[in-house]
C-alpha cells in the first residue's frame, strides 16, 4: 500500500536519511520514536505535504512527489487535529463526504454510524468546537476522517494530548473501528502502550532513519542495537563475549563479568565476539524456594540480594544485586507475586535470567 | 514590595496617559474645527447640490476602489503568504512600491502612461481615465491595493496552512479548499482590511487630482473639495468638508464594527 | 538602572537641544515671513536670496497656490508680505482686510497665450484650432485660479466659448497644474501664461495669441500683510523687488516687467481689473 525507497531530505533544521519501508494493505503500521526523530515529518513527506530529495514513494501504487496524490482516497489526522474553527461538530464530520458530493443519505447513515461507533451522538448538534474536550475533539477528528471511507488513514500523534485513561478508551475505540471498517492505518507516535496496543507491525525511528521495522513481540525480544533495546526499556544490559557455542544442543554461553549466561545459540554469533546481552525486567524471574523449579528457569540461577523496590502501578520494579555481574539487574513484579514471596527490601532472592529470553547484540 | 508597587502604578499611568493623551488630542481637533463653523455655512454647504454629489462620488468611487483592491489582494497576499518562490523579495517590494510613493508621485506616474500612446489607445477604446470619474477609482485603487495586500498577508500568515492541507485529503481541491476553509477563517481580517482600504480611499487626494482633476460637479471628492475650498480662500466650506469627512469616516468605521461579529477562531 | 536612567535623559536632552538650535537658526538678524503664489517661484527665490545677503534679513517664503497661500495667512494671523501670482488674489485679500492696501506695487505683468507640447506636434497656430476634434485642451478653473478666468473670457470675446468649451477635458486647480498638464502630455493645449514656456523650455512651447484675442493683461501684485510686525522691512523687500536690480532678476527669468513691454503684446487690453464669470462656467 505504501512502498517507501531510499528516501532521503534535507531540511534546514533537519534530515531524513535513507528511509526504506513498506506497510502492507490492511495493515496497522506504527511508526514510534522519540520527539523530533522526524516522524511527522516523515509522515508530511509520505503525503506529499513536503518535498523529498531522493528516492521514490509510492502511495497506493501512486508516486509522490511534493503533492498530495490523486486517485485514492487517504484521509489525515494531524497531531492539533486541525478541526475546523468556523464550523459546528456536525459540518465539521461530514465536511470531506458533502466536498465528495455523497449522496445525502448515505451520508447521514454513516455519520450515524460513526457517531455510533465513536460515541459521539450527542456531540453533533454542538454550534461550535471550541467547548469540546480533547477527548471528544479526538473523536471528531477521527469521523471527520473516517467519513470519506479513506483507503489509507494517517494518524499523527493521535492520543498524545490525552490523559490515561480517556487514552485507553481511544485506543479501544480504534480497535473496534479496524475490525468493522477495511483501511490501512499509518500511525506516528512517542507512546510505547499505543504502538504495541494497536501496531502489527512497528517501525523504531531515531534522528531522521529507521532503526528497526518488525512486529511488536520481535522489537521486543529481539532487539537489533542497543538504541533500539534501551528505547523500549529492556533495562538489563551487559556486556560480555561469546565463549562457547554448541549448534547441537542449541545454546550459546556468554562471559559476562563473573558469570556465564545461557541463552539460545545465533548463527551470526562466532566464539570470541564482543556482544551486550539483554533481558527486559519481565523475563527475570524470582525463584520461588517452596515450588520446583519450571523447565524454562533451569538456566541462568543466580543467587543475589533486593537492593532497592520502587513501586509502580499494580507492581514493584526490584533492583537486584546478583553475586558475579556488576551491574544490578532490574526486575519486574505484579504486586500480589512480592507478596505470595514475601519479600522485603533487602531480602535475598534466588533469580533466573530466562535463557529463552536471553537476547545479543553484537558490539 | 513597595517598589514594585510604584513601579506598576507607574506602568499604568504611562499606559493609560499615552491612551488618554492621545484620544484627547484627536477629540480636540474635532471639536475644535466643530466650533469654528459658523451654524450657517453647514446649511449652505451642505444642502447645496454640490455637496450631496461630492459625497455621493466619494463614496461611490471609494467602494468600488477598496472592492476592487480586495479582489485582487486576497489570492496575492494568499499566494505570498503561502507559497516560496524564486524572485519572491524581489516581486513583494514591487508590490509595495505604491505605499512607498507618496500619492502625488504615483498619480503623476499614472497621468504620464495614460498619456502616452499605448496609454491614448486603452483610454479611446477602453475606458477613460484621465479627468474622468475612473480615474478616480484607478488612482484610489492604486494606493489602496498595496496596503491591502500587505494588511491581507499577515492575516493570510496566521492562518494555520494545516486546516488546508486537511481539506485536501478531504477531497478539497485548491479552489474548494481556499473558499470553504481559507476564506472564511480569514474573514475578520479581510473585513478589517476592507475597512483600512476603504478610509484611505476616501481621504485619498495627491494621486485623485493628479490623475482625475478636481473638477466641481464631475470629479470633485471630498478631500478636493476641501482643497478646492482652500484655494477659493472660502474657510467656512473648508472646514465643513473637513468634519463631513470626519463624519463620513467614523459612521463607516463604527459601523462595521459593529457589524463584525465577534470571532473566537 | 542608574545607568539606563541618565542615559535616557541625555538622549533626550541632547535632542531637545538640538530642536531648539533648529527651531532658532539662521542668523541673528530679523525675519521676514512672505506668502507667495507659485507663478513668480524661480525668479523670487533668486530675489530673495540676493535681499537676504545683501541686507542680512531672514526671508521665510511659503510657496503654493495663491488661494491656499491666502488660506493660511487668513488661519494663521501672520505673515508679512502676501505675494499672490495673480491680481485676483490681491482683490480678494484687499477684500478680506488682510493687506495694506495702499502699499500693493505690481511686479510684473502677465500675458496670456496657448501653450503646447515642445515640438507642437498637433500644429496649433490660433485659438480656433483648439477647437478640433483631434486636440485635446484644458485650461485652469476659472473660478479658484486667474489665468483659467482670463481662458474664460479670452474663449467668449473671441466667440469660441460654445464651439470649446464643451471640449475642455479638465480645469487645473492652480497655475502650475494647468503648466504641467502640458509638460506631462495629458493634453494637447492649455491656456496660460506665456512665462510658461519659460518653466520648462524643454517641454513646453508658447503659440501668442493675435492682439485683438487678448482683452485683459495680467500681473502680479504685492502688498504688506495687515498682520506684519515689521512693516518697515517688509516695504524694504518690496522696494527691492521692484527696484532695477530686482526687476533685472525678473526679466532673466522672462518675465515682462514694465507695461510697455506688455503691451507690445496686447496694446488695446485692460491691465488687470475684474470680469464677471458668466452662468454656463460655473
Amino acid at each position: 500500500m505504501i512502498r517507501i525507497k531510499d528516501l532521503s531530505a534535507d531540511f534546514d533544521s533537519f534530515k531524513l536519511d535513507d528511509i526504506n519501508l513498506h506497510v502492507l494493505e490492511g495493515e496497522h503500521f506504527v511508526l514510534l520514536g522519540p520527539s523530533g526523530a522526524g516522524k511527522t515529518l516523515l509522515t508530511e513527506i509520505i503525503l506529499g505535504l513536503r518535498r523529498h530529495s531522493k528516492g521514490e514513494i509510492l502511495l497506493g501504487g501512486q508516486t509522490v512527489r511534493g503533492s498530495p496524490v490523486d486517485g485514492i482516497s487517504v484521509s489525515y489526522v494531524p497531531q492539533d487535529l486541525a478541526i475546523f474553527p468556523h464550523m459546528g461538530v456536525r459540518d465539521n464530520i461530514t465536511f470531506g463526504a458533502r466536498v465528495r458530493r455523497m449522496e445525502p443519505a448515505s451520508m447521514g447513515r454513516k455519520l450515524a454510524e460513526l457517531a455510533e461507533l465513536l460515541d459521539i451522538t450527542d456531540l453533533l448538534d454542538r454550534p461550535s468546537t471550541a467547548t469540546l474536550s480533547m477527548g471528544e475533539k479526538q473523536r471528531v477528528a477521527l469521523a471527520r476522517a473516517l467519513i470519506v471511507e479513506p483507503r489509507i488513514l494517517f494518524l499523527d500523534e493521535p492520543f498524545s494530548s490525552l490523559d490515561f485513561y480517556i487514552r485507553r478508551q481511544l485506543i479501544e475505540k480504534l480497535q473496534e473501528i479496524k475490525s468493522t471498517l477495511s483501511v490501512t492505518i499509518f500511525q506516528v507516535t512517542h507512546n510505547h502502550e499505543e504502538a504495541f496496543m494497536l501496531g502489527d507491525r512497528i517501525a523504531i525511528m531515531f534522528e531522521g532513519r529507521i532503526a528497526q521495522v518488525g512486529p511488536p513481540m520481535e522489537l521486543q525480544r529481539r532487539p537489533v542495537s542497543l538504541e533500539v533495546a534501551r528505547f523500549l526499556l529492556a533495562q538489563n544490559i551487559f556486556e560480555g563475549e561469546v565463549v562457547e557455542v554448541d549448534h547441537e544442543a542449541g545454546r550459546m554461553r556468554t562471559r559476562v563479568d563473573g558469570v556465564c549466561l545461557i541463552s539460545p545459540a545465533v548463527d551470526q554469533l562466532s566464539c570470541g565476539q564482543e556482544v551486550s546481552a539483554v533481558i527486559r525486567p519481565e523475563e527475570v524471574h524470582i525463584i520461588r524456594p517452596d515450588r520446583p523449579l519450571g523447565a524454562k528457569v533451569r538456566e541462568n540461577l543466580f543467587d543475589g540480594r533486593i537492593e532497592k523496590r520502587i513501586p509502580t502501578p499494580g507492581g514493584y520494579v526490584l533492583t537486584t544485586r546478583i553475586e558475579g555481574l556488576r551491574t544490578p539487574v532490574e526486575i519486574r513484579l505484579s504486586n500480589c507475586a512480592f507478596d505470595d514471596l514475601d519479600l522485603t527490601s533487602k531480602s535475598r532472592v534466588r533469580v533466573s535470567l530466562k535463557a529463552e529470553a536471553l537476547w545479543l547484540i553484537p558490539r | 514590595m513597595r517598589a514594585r508597587r510604584v513601579a506598576d502604578r507607574s506602568f499604568s499611568v504611562f499606559t493609560w496617559g499615552m491612551l488618554g493623551l492621545l484620544t484627547a488630542y484627536i477629540s480636540l481637533i474635532v471639536i475644535v474645527l466643530f466650533l469654528r463653523v459658523n451654524a450657517d455655512s453647514y446649511g449652505d454647504t451642505l444642502l447645496s447640490g454640490r455637496a450631496l454629489s461630492t459625497i455621493r462620488l466619494s463614496v461611490i468611487c471609494a467602494t468600488i476602489a477598496s472592492v476592487l483592491a480586495l479582489l485582487f489582494a486576497v489570492p496575492i497576499a494568499y499566494q505570498l503568504a503561502r507559497k516560496d518562490f524564486p524572485g519572491k523579495n524581489l516581486v513583494d517590494t514591487i508590490l509595495d512600491v505604491p505605499i512607498i510613493l507618496s500619492p502625488v508621485a504615483l498619480g503623476t506616474a499614472l497621468l504620464v502612461v495614460l498619456s502616452s500612446d499605448a496609454g491614448e489607445l486603452v483610454q479611446d477604446n477602453l475606458v477613460s481615465f484621465t479627468f474622468a470619474i475612473p480615474g478616480i477609482v484607478l488612482a484610489q485603487f492604486s494606493v489602496v491595493v498595496a496596503l491591502a495586500i500587505r494588511s491581507l498577508k499577515a492575516v493570510f500568515e496566521q492562518i494555520d496552512p494545516r486546516y488546508e492541507e486537511v481539506s485536501y485529503f478531504l477531497g478539497c481541491n485548491r479552489w474548494q479548499s481556499f473558499l470553504r476553509i481559507s476564506l472564511p477563517l480569514a474573514r475578520g481580517g479581510i473585513i478589517a482590511s476592507f475597512i483600512l482600504a476603504w478610509a484611505r480611499a476616501v481621504g485619498e487626494f495627491g494621486a485623485t487630482i493628479t490623475v482625475a482633476g478636481a473638477v466641481s460637479g464631475k470629479t470633485e471628492t471630498i478631500p478636493s473639495a476641501i482643497y478646492l475650498g482652500l484655494a477659493r480662500v472660502d474657510i467656512q466650506e473648508t472646514l465643513v468638508y473637513v468634519l463631513l469627512l470626519v463624519f463620513v469616516a467614523i459612521s463607516v468605521l463604527m459601523g462595521v464594527r459593529y457589524l463584525t461579529p465577534k470571532r473566537s477562531a | 538602572m542608574g545607568t539606563r536612567i541618565k542615559g535616557v535623559v541625555l538622549a533626550v536632552g541632547g535632542l531637545v537641544t538640538v530642536l531648539v538650535m533648529a527651531a532658532c537658526g539662521g542668523s541673528g538678524g530679523p525675519t521676514l515671513e512672505l506668502f507667495v503664489g507659485s507663478a513668480t517661484k524661480p525668479a523670487t527665490e533668486e530675489v530673495a536670496k540676493l535681499f537676504e545677503e545683501r541686507y542680512d534679513v531672514n526671508l521665510e517664503l511659503h510657496f503654493g497656490g495663491s488661494g491656499a497661500m491666502l488660506s493660511q495667512m487668513k488661519l494663521t494671523g501672520r505673515g508679512d508680505i502676501y505675494f499672490p501670482g495673480s491680481s485676483d488674489f490681491m482683490e480678494k485679500a484687499k477684500e478680506e482686510d488682510l493687506v495694506l492696501p495702499e502699499s500693493e506695487r505690481t511686479v510684473v505683468y502677465l500675458i496670456p497665450a496657448i501653450n503646447v507640447q515642445k515640438g507642437n506636434p498637433k500644429n496649433i497656430q490660433s485659438l480656433e484650432d483648439l477647437a478640433r476634434p483631434d486636440v485635446t485642451l484644458a485650461i485652469a478653473d476659472p473660478e479658484t485660479v486667474c489665468v483659467g478666468l482670463y481662458a474664460a473670457e479670452i474663449l467668449e470675446r473671441a466667440g469660441l466659448s460654445q464651439s470649446i468649451r464643451p471640449k475642455i477635458a479638465t480645469y487645473a486647480e492652480s497655475c502650475e497644474k494647468t503648466a504641467s498638464l502640458v509638460a506631462l502630455r495629458a493634453v494637447d493645449a492649455v491656456i496660460g501664461w506665456r512665462v510658461f514656456q519659460y518653466w520648462n523650455p524643454d517641454e513646453i512651447e508658447t503659440v501668442y495669441l493675435p492682439p485683438e484675442q487678448i482683452p485683459r493683461i495680467g500681473y502680479v501684485p504685492i502688498a504688506i500683510s495687515k498682520s506684519s510686525k515689521q512693516p518697515a522691512l517688509a516695504q524694504q523687500f518690496i522696494d527691492f523687488a521692484t527696484s532695477d536690480e530686482g526687476q533685472a532678476i525678473y526679466a532673466k527669468w522672462h518675465y515682462l516687467t514694465t507695461e510697455e513691454e506688455a503691451r507690445e503684446f496686447a496694446p488695446e487690453a485692460t491691465v488687470g481689473g475684474e470680469w464677471e464669470l458668466p452662468e454656463g462656467w460655473r
